[in-house]
């Protein structure tokens, strides 16, 4: 058995990694939040497909937290070896217009909380020598778009913590790597106006958004033995819109 | 298992898992510095030993409880269940 915890994957992109992993037939840790409904749904999917797994309501940006769900997740399987950093908010502001909180909380669950989860994870992997990390950053990182100030600095934040942890934990068998989505389909998507998506469509070479289902594939690649000797790398899935 | 047993089962762990030279290794000893020169990634071994012997998480502490035997025998001493 393998076990993977994918945090923020009640709805989105990590709705699809959890479902993806679990038909690769990982045991799959359904971290969320604030719904208990859609973290639910995707366990109840998860195991109407013949996966299995669990749900498990944690904030990631508290340490306590964090710290007691891996504790009860290795208690339960004994072992962890996938882990998906993908929990995280978009707070677009300007920045004469941005306020603390915001800043204060894009960096607490985007940068803090992939910090703790990792943090916490490694010490279980350390122990099997063996596990891969993947923190879910944003093509924002690398690409300016105004008004992303906060949330790209955090995507950036998280590249380098990708590639320093590549570093530290290497020698333990322990790999870390990061994918960069572009404009993916989800419901922050469907939430922008059609003129505005109109728009980013535009700056697309492929002249279409990715879906949360390729950004669920591409994780399952990197967490696959296909990828055993790549670490420390952050994955673009942008449709050429950073080229 | 008292403190003094603690402090010793810790010092066996830097010996042999560790590498370090027991001559040099006092229990005052600061683990980080000049003379022992462990680092960062010696900090993951130590966690999991402490964790695995003796139930205690020491991830998210900062640097203080790891500066050298007795501060690692305190704190364990502190946080066992």
């Amino acid at each position: 058995m393998k076990v993977a915890i994918v945090t923020g994957s009640s709805k989105g992109i990590g709705k699809a990694c959890a479902l993806r992993l679990a038909r690769d037939g990982y045991t799959v840790v359904v971290n969320y939040s604030s719904s208990d409904e859609a973290a639910l749904q995707t366990l109840d999917q998860i195991k109407a497909e013949g996966g299995d797994g669990m749900v498990y309501k944690a904030n990631v940006a508290e340490l306590a937290q964090v710290k007691q769900m891996v504790r009860d997740v290795y208690k339960a399987y004994g072992r962890i070896d996938v882990l998906v950093n993908n929990a995280g908010i978009v707070r677009d502001e300007y920045l004469l217009m941005m306020n603390p909180e915001t800043l204060d909380k894009c960096f607490d669950l985007n940068v803090k909380g992939y910090f703790y989860c990792a943090q916490q994870v490694a010490v279980k992997m350390f122990k099997q020598k063996s596990g891969v990390i993947v923190n879910m950053s944003s093509v924002s990182s690398k690409f300016a778009l105004a008004g992303q100030a906060v949330y790209s600095a955090t995507k950036g934040a998280v590249n380098s913590l990708t590639q320093t942890l590549a570093k530290e934990l290497g020698g333990y068998g322990i790999r870390v790597n990061a994918v960069a989505p572009g404009f993916i389909s989800t419901e922050m998507i469907e939430a922008i106006p059609e003129e505005t998506r109109k728009g980013y469509l535009e700056k697309v070479p492929l002249h279409r958004f990715g879906t949360a289902d390729e950004v669920a594939n591409l994780v399952s690649a990197i967490v696959s033995d296909q990828f055993a000797y790549v670490t420390g790398q952050v994955f673009v899935m942008d449709g050429g819109l950073s080229l | 298992m008292n403190n003094e047993e603690m402090k010793n089962k810790l010092k066996e762990f830097f010996m042999s898992d560790l590498g370090v030279d027991g001559s040099v290794l006092n229990f005052d000893t600061p683990l980080f510095g000049d003379e022992i020169g462990l680092d960062s990634v010696d900090s993951l071994e130590i966690i999991s030993f402490v964790d695995e012997n003796f139930g205690v998480s020491m991830t998210g502490v900062g640097k203080d409880p790891f500066q050298s035997i007795d501060t690692i025998a305190a704190f364990i001493e502190s946080h066992k269940a």
